[in-house]
């Protein structure tokens, strides 16, 4: 199978320190793929080093089969940097053409073109606007519509919420939904785990270089369901006996804490177990690990030394 | 079309620069010298030297002054094309397209040379019409010794583009001009018999003529003919050519070679 973005051993090093380490990665086609990581994980130097913006120190990649190296590899490819730069005399819409004019899109077409990203965006009524004056959000809303001008296969979106309003995030999500039953593969960049979560079929989680964690939504984690519960008075004795029905796998937050049970029917004897000690149960609730979650346990447990024969 | 693109980006870019009307307004004070071709009317020199070689000092130093402030203006702009880019982060949202970086190159410095060319023109037809006005009659030697200077314009705009990526972008330009300079100080004694008979050239400055880019060579080709003097008989045109030549591939190979290295 071709896949959108094949990556083998990929290795980045600056001087004595790794910035990637060993990636190996595929992206199948038609996916939203969620790349995940702390600040200086390496997410945008993968980025870049696809787009071949930043040369690899070792291994190879490809999109839809031709080597990143080739021009023509990124003939179907839109991109959105982080924190994008774009000539501030230019107007929205000169902007535009002048990708299209770099894509290659038929001069009859450019017009059409244009005129549904900016509608997608919406930024019709502020085409002829110089990007110089623009505010923050309507300046990422430019660069989304240059990343989607043409109808790309891929679309590499590197932070793309950045300065994007509520209302911005809820018409992003849309847009990306969109082009996906259209058949675009996405692969998104993100630091706002919610929407990872609500639109990515599969994620990678990156730190410190590495692939942590790759897979399905459902298959990244492997704790399972947990118990959720809100309770005033937690005590000594109580943690105690929570201990022992979970096997130590009890997380403390104060007012909230989560208890990882292996039998749904031991919520009834935890609950038992707090009113018993003198504590209120507010609520009580079986929940799956959030990515937030997930992704907070893994770059912990990653940065703090554990997890070193990772899976 | 892709380059296309770059070269109309590019020409909108120079022509908001401000140091390009600058150096045009101080070129045109350079034509506006060449409009009288008269030293002056200092009584002192005029007995001294006959109206023809007062026409030809003035003209003389019209044309360099000319020449000098279009280079200026040529390594000035060819300086930052590739480096602002880059420090801006533009050039990582364009070559993110399907864009190999030669023509990146080539689509960011074209507009250069075509703005430093299309300088030189204006001011190369003003000097032309204001020559008719003072001789009633056109000579094609003003524009071929401009054509001349395009070439030189478009070498030195290649040479600080390419110097450019190696030392600090404003450093460029200043480099580019010492260089500018010794060569023309190299084909001096190449070019004024006078002065042979003060200065023989040592075997270093020899060395440098032959080897540095030949823009000194060809400046005083230009003024040669704006003069009607017989240049060609100076010096080897062939060689002249194959020296263009050579520094016109090892300069755009040295610029694709080091930008293709960059990361961005």
């Amino acid at each position: 199978m071709q896949f959108a973005i094949e990556a083998q051993s990929l290795v980045k090093k600056y001087g004595g320190f790794a910035a990637l380490d060993d990636i190996n990665l595929a992206v199948n086609r038609g996916e939203i793929f969620g790349f995940l990581g702390p600040n200086g994980a390496g997410k945008s130097t993968f980025v870049k080093i696809i787009l071949n913006l930043v040369h690899a120190t070792s291994g190879s990649a490809r999109i839809f089969g031709e080597q990143i190296e080739r021009p023509q590899a990124r003939k179907t490819v839109g991109f959105l940097p982080e924190n994008i730069r774009i000539y501030p005399y230019l107007s929205i819409e000169e902007f535009l053409r002048f990708h299209s004019e770099l894509i290659g899109i038929a001069s009859k077409k450019i017009n059409d073109d244009i005129n549904t990203c900016l509608r997608d965006v919406n930024l019709e009524s502020v085409r002829t606007q110089k990007i110089g004056t623009l505010s923050k959000g309507m300046l990422q809303r430019a660069g989304i519509a240059q990343a989607i001008l043409g109808n790309p296969e891929l679309l590499i979106l590197d932070e793309p919420t950045s300065g994007l309003d509520p209302i911005g995030f809820t018409e992003l999500r849309r847009l990306l939904l969109e082009m996906k039953s259209r058949g675009t593969t996405i692969f998104l960049n993100s630091h706002l785990l919610s929407e990872v979560e609500r639109t990515c079929d599969r994620v990678a989680i990156l730190n410190k270089g590495k692939i942590i964690k790759s897979g399905s939504r459902d298959d990244l984690s492997d704790r399972g369901k947990h118990l959720e519960v809100v309770a005033e008075g937690f005590n000594e004795s109580m943690e105690k006996a929570i201990n022992v029905l979970s096997q130590k796998n009890l997380e403390n937050d104060g007012k909230y804490f989560r208890i990882y049970l292996s039998n749904e029917k031991d919520s009834v004897t935890v609950h038992r177990i707090i009113v018993e000690a003198g504590g209120w149960v507010q609520s009580l609730a079986w929940k799956s690990e959030s990515l937030e979650e997930l992704f907070y346990r893994l770059v912990k447990h990653e940065d703090m030394g554990f997890n070193k024969d990772r899976p | 079309m892709k380059i296309w693109a770059l070269i109309k980006i590019g020409l909108k870019e120079c022509l908001r620069q401000r140091v390009v009307y600058f150096i045009f307004l101080i070129s045109l004070l350079f034509v506006f010298m060449a409009k009288g071709c008269d030293i002056g009317t200092i009584k002192g020199e005029s007995f001294l030297i006959g109206k023809e070689a007062r026409q030809g000092i003035t003209l003389g130093i019209s044309f360099h002054g000319i020449v000098f402030w279009s280079i200026m203006l040529c390594g000035l702009l060819a300086s930052q094309v590739l480096t602002r880019d880059m420090d801006e982060g533009f050039a990582s949202v364009t070559l993110a397209r399907p864009l190999s970086r030669d023509s990146f190159i080539a689509g960011k410095l074209l507009p250069v040379l075509i703005i430093s060319a299309l300088n030189l023109t204006i001011l190369g037809w003003l000097f032309c019409w204001f020559f008719y006005r003072t001789a009633g009659a056109i000579t094609m030697q003003i524009p071929l010794s401009f054509l001349f200077m395009t070439v030189s314009i478009a070498l030195y705009g290649l040479m600080i583009c390419c110097l450019s990526l190696f030392i600090p972008r404003l450093l460029a330009p200043l480099a580019g001009i010492v260089l500018y300079m010794l060569s023309c100080w190299s084909s001096l004694p190449y070019f004024f018999e006078n002065l042979k008979i003060l200065w023989t050239p040592s075997e270093t400055v020899q060395r440098l003529h032959m080897l540095l880019p030949k823009f000194g060579d060809l400046q005083f080709i230009g003024a040669s003919i704006l003069s009607g003097g017989k240049p060609l008989d100076a010096v080897n045109p062939l060689f002249i050519a194959c020296n263009i030549a050579i520094y016109a591939c090892v300069f755009w190979f040295v610029t694709a070679w080091a930008f293709k290295r960059r990361e961005l």
